[in-house]
């Protein structure tokens, strides 16, 4: 962690001075709340990183390419209109796989784009470093410290900024997370409290822990300390437990799922919420991923189900709110021995929201004869993701520091204009 | 700190100083900093490797240390078999699955297609393999009731297996005498990590930490290497058992590699058997081992190696599979699956018609590069001294690396004998893993644990679940992965609970820990604590801090005693306290 995390937390006025270490400060809860709604709209970005490279071909099929069919014998989705689980057509050339059925809706509605073709212009084919990269905002450059997103919320300091302007649903703080803009991880908003009975007993060992932070010379203890109890303090007193789901609204079992419903709850309870980043895994579909059903059918079902559910959740806040999926690379065009893929190239992202100019997939289409292919094997990259990242982060966010946020890069801007409306 | 101990500490840091971070924290009445240290007394010598070698020192550990001197301390640890172990042993006999081999594992606890075919004969339909998330009531019915028709046919559960594994290693953590075994054997596997939730890891990784990791502990580098290439566990996470060479012969794949390779697909259950039949044929080389040998396990990142490298190795670990892989699971090569031609190496020339031989050699010049001597040496360094550790003790261990052909105690011993190891800096510099703060919370307080999935649950919301790391990487070893915020939560959230005794198979006795000390003496009963729980390194703040909420709860008693209550709540906060994270 940044030694510097301490002055930046001090010059962005979340540490206000006059703010006892023991007791929590009503008139910064209200200033901070105030703060929130008296600004105009709010902007709030939902990141979604499918770990272990999600295969983009098999996601959002190029069923008009001949070559698809002939590079998977056994794993290709069939034309739409086929029998049996054929892709979903868009626009007579790509289809989405059949278990994204779910964004169809969206995308007919023009608020669910597509980015074909993007990943990263660094050539690794390691999870590790495509995913540190990723998150990084600096590919090929492992000595960044620090993730995009973090940089973004240095980029655009907020002086109203809230313990909760950037959350991570989760055990660890993901990379893009990292540094010295505070930011929160956590696995359950209801676990989110020291646990040590009722009471006045109880408030004397928060007391107690908080002390303790306060005055450690341990940087790192010191800063995580006082974002906790910062924390800890708001989401009591606006107990964001109380949004339930709209009527209607059904996300899918398991983790993932409960990640977006408590995301979700975030946002209604005005919390200040800027950024929410969570993960969902199992995309490495080395063996059997399967066509239209298999391994691969249910992640994209689970993803799917679970955005379109978030989404319709936050129906409300739609044009407050951007949905946006990022996975490592892509995977091989051919299918390897195994009926299944291997670490690839280019992949899809998906971008939702009441402010996107959707129905549409975005991105330069490489192709996938054999002479397209990059190394004659992977999707080709024809858009660097820090133009998506830069372009959320110009448009939606409303930071136009791209030097700091992707630093070494000359972010693209012109790339996707209007793709978000502003 | 008792007074005679508070004394004699005094007394050593007017002769050698304190450490940097101690000095910070330990301020005179007036506010000066005390005298930067030097070096390490004896004492902080002691804690210090206790730290570092052990999952946390017990009551008596340091004075044991300093008494027989650390070097003998820690010449007795790189031997672990001269140590007595009865003890332990005796905790493990009762949990069965860790003793079971392969075979015997997969025929108590079968995969879930064997349980649901046993079931269907039964007429009983499987219930849905639960996510991580919420489980409803009715699942919840419904899967005892499965799970009593299974116990009723001697079926077991496999998620037994994981429970157990998980319970083996923290009772060793705890309560084994051949710590550091213990700490090299975590070191070691989340090296060469494997996910036990993927497929048959599930039933293999018992095997491998038992017969691949711990026994190479100490050994050599190149011997583990080859142990983890050959393991069962490993072929099957990075799914070099299905590596096959594009030129195998059609009859052979029908014959023979595919009912062995046919237990392990997780096709779904809908799927028309012919199609599985067809897709379940290998037909080719799979990268992904090695890719991660190399990235990962030996050479680093930027060791050195590129992607025609990675299809070379891959073509020379062709062959190496599983032979049986949902039984005995044995390792196996296949000479029909090789891919026989010439290959490449880091500009080594692997000339046609090696077999098994390719992949040994493949071993043998990664083990040996120069790349590797830094890669593993920085791994350890970072994982025993600091985060960054200092780049000369990297190269004086790259070099007994190198000197020794791989030698993982000399390359250990070189580090413990380093000025870098003992320096004022990389005293108390770690910040604990939550395996290792959990753990050295109940060494230090003499609990009485089973191991059980209550105690491990609170490893995994503070991000660590045993044998849970699903990236090859494993779990990474630094202070800004480990200290977030939530994380932070839990572990104050861990203090309480464990004080309070509200951790379902763990117990902790604190009128014990403070026997002999008049309760109506609040500050000789937090000087007790502080010893035990902390060695006596706490701040005078964090002291200030506990005595004020000491005061707080003397104040409403009319008896002047601290109570069981009070002791909870002061033991609670020092678990939590930013000094107990660090090591």
């Amino acid at each position: 962690m940044s030694i510097n995390r301490r002055y930046f937390l001090k010059s962005s006025g979340i540490a206000l001075a006059g703010l006892g270490a023991m007791t929590a400060s009503p008139s910064f809860l209200t200033r901070t709340l105030a703060g929130i709604t008296s600004n105009s709209r709010r902007r709030i970005l939902i990141a979604i990183f499918q770990r272990g490279a999600m295969d983009g071909l098999n996601a959002v099929v190029p069923f008009g390419d001949q070559d698809y069919y002939r590079l998977r014998p056994s794993i290709a989705v069939p034309r739409p209109g086929a029998v049996q689980g054929g892709a979903i057509d868009l626009d007579g050339y790509f289809g989405l796989h059949p278990a994204l059925a779910s964004f169809k809706p969206l995308y007919d509605q023009r608020q669910l784009a597509i980015i074909h073709a993007v990943g990263s212009p660094d050539t690794t084919r390691s999870h590790f470093d495509a995913q540190d990269y990723m998150e990084s905002g600096t590919p090929g450059v492992k000595s960044t410290s620090d993730g995009w997103l973090n940089r973004y919320m240095q980029a655009k300091t907020d002086s109203k900024a809230t313990p909760f302007r950037a959350v991570a649903m989760g055990a660890n703080m993901p990379r893009a997370m990292q540094g010295k803009a505070p930011a929160i991880a956590m696995t359950n908003l209801n676990d989110f409290a020291i646990r040590a009975g009722r009471g006045p007993v109880a408030q004397q060992v928060e007391g107690g822990f908080e002390a303790m932070y306060e005055q450690t010379v341990n940087e790192s203890l010191r800063g995580a300390g006082r974002e906790t109890f910062e924390a800890v303090k708001m989401l009591k007193s606006v107990n964001p437990s109380q949004y339930q789901p709209e009527p209607g609204v059904q996300y899918p079992r398991g983790q993932f799922g409960n990640r977006l419903r408590q995301i979700a709850q975030l946002v209604k309870s005005d919390i200040g919420l800027e950024i929410a980043f969570t993960d969902v895994g199992g995309w490495d579909t080395h063996a059997n991923q399967g066509s239209s059903q298999g391994q691969l059918a249910l992640r994209l079902t689970e993803l799917s189900l679970g955005i379109s559910a978030l989404y319709a959740d936050l129906q409300k806040q739609a044009d407050e709110v951007v949905i946006l999926t990022m996975t490592e690379f892509g995977r091989t065009a051919k299918e390897n021995g195994n009926r299944g893929t291997d670490h690839g190239h280019a992949s899809v992202m998906f971008m939702l929201g009441g402010k996107i100019n959707g129905g549409k997939i975005h991105g330069e289409w490489p192709g996938i004869s054999t002479e397209q292919l990059y190394e004659r094997r992977d999707l080709a990259v024809t858009t660097d993701f820090r133009d998506v990242f830069g372009c959320v982060a110009k448009d939606h966010l409303g930071s136009s520091d791209m030097k700091t946020i992707f630093p070494g890069y000359g972010v693209d801007t012109s790339k996707f204009k209007g793709l978000i409306r502003t | 700190m008792n007074r005679k101990l508070c004394i004699w500490v005094m007394v050593v840091l007017l002769v050698y100083g304190v450490p940097v971070s101690l000095a910070q924290e330990m301020r005179s009445n007036k506010g000066a900093v005390k005298k930067v240290p030097s070096k390490l007394s004896e004492e902080q010598k002691a804690i210090h490797l206790l730290d570092r070698i052990t999952f946390g020192s017990r009551p008596g550990d340091v004075d044991r240390v300093m008494k027989m001197g650390w070097e003998k301390f820690l010449e007795q640890q790189f031997h672990p078999e001269s140590i007595d172990d009865k003890a332990i042993e005796e905790r493990l006999k009762s949990i069965e699955s860790i003793h079971l081999s392969n075979s015997e594992l997969a025929k108590f606890y079968p995969p879930p297609q064997v349980v649901r075919k046993a079931l269907k004969e039964q007429g009983i339909e499987m219930p849905q393999q639960p996510d991580a998330g919420q489980v409803n009531a009715d699942q919840v019915r419904r899967r005892r009731e499965v799970a009593k028709s299974l116990a009723d046919m001697g079926y077991r559960q496999p998620q037994q297996v994981v429970r157990e594994l998980q319970q083996a290693r923290i009772l060793r953590a705890v309560y084994s005498e051949r710590q550091l075994r213990e700490v090299m054997t975590d070191f070691w596997f989340n090296h060469f990590n494997v996910f036990i939730q993927k497929g048959a890891d599930r039933i293999l990784t018992t095997s491998y930490e038992r017969d691949v990791i711990r026994p190479g502990v100490f050994g050599k580098f190149e011997d583990l290497l080859l142990a983890t290439a050959e393991s069962p566990a490993m072929l099957f996470y990075l799914d070099n058992f299905q590596s096959v060479s594009p030129n195998m012969p059609e009859r052979q794949m029908r014959g023979r590699a595919l009912g062995r390779l046919r237990a392990n697909r997780q096709m779904p259950n809908d799927t028309p058997p012919n199609t599985v039949a067809q897709q379940r044929r290998p037909r080719g080389i799979n990268e992904n081992y090695a890719r991660e040998i190399m990235e990962l396990h030996t050479l680093g990142v930027d060791g050195g190696y590129t992607q025609k490298d990675v299809q070379e190795v891959a073509r020379c670990f062709t062959g190496w599979t599983i032979r049986n892989p949902r039984g005995a699971a044995e390792f196996v090569f296949n000479r029909f699956a090789h891919d026989d031609g010439e290959k490449v190496v880091l500009g080594h020339k692997i000339p046609a018609g090696g077999g098994k031989k390719d992949g040994e050699t493949v071993i043998r010049i990664l083990a040996s590069h120069p790349s590797t001597a830094k890669f593993i040496s920085k791994k350890l360094a970072r994982k025993f001294v600091s985060d960054e550790p200092p780049q000369a003790l990297i190269d004086s261990m790259a070099r007994t690396y190198t000197k020794t052909g791989g030698d993982i105690r000399e390359v250990l011993r070189t580090m413990f004998k380093s000025r870098e190891f003992w320096a004022p800096e990389s005293y108390r510099a770690k910040i604990k893993t939550p395996f290792e703060m959990t753990v050295s919370a109940l060494r230090a307080l003499e609990a009485e644990t089973n191991g059980g999935p209550a105690f491990h649950q609170w490893m995994a919301k503070m991000g660590e679940g045993l044998y849970l790391a699903q990236p090859p990487t494993g779990y990474p070893d630094s202070a800004e992965h480990w200290v977030n915020t939530g994380a932070l939560l839990e572990r104050m959230n861990f203090g309480m609970a464990l004080s309070a005794n509200r951790i379902p198979g763990t117990r902790v006795n604190l009128q014990s820990v403070v026997s002999g000390i008049d309760t109506a003496k609040p500050a000789q009963v937090v000087d007790q604590l502080v010893d035990r729980l902390l060695n006596g390194q706490l701040s005078e703040k964090t002291r200030a801090t506990i005595d004020k909420s000491l005061q707080e709860q003397m104040a409403s008693k009319s008896d002047g005693r601290l109570d069981n209550a009070d002791l909870i709540r002061i033991v609670g906060l020092i678990l939590g306290s930013p000094e107990f994270q660090r090591q």
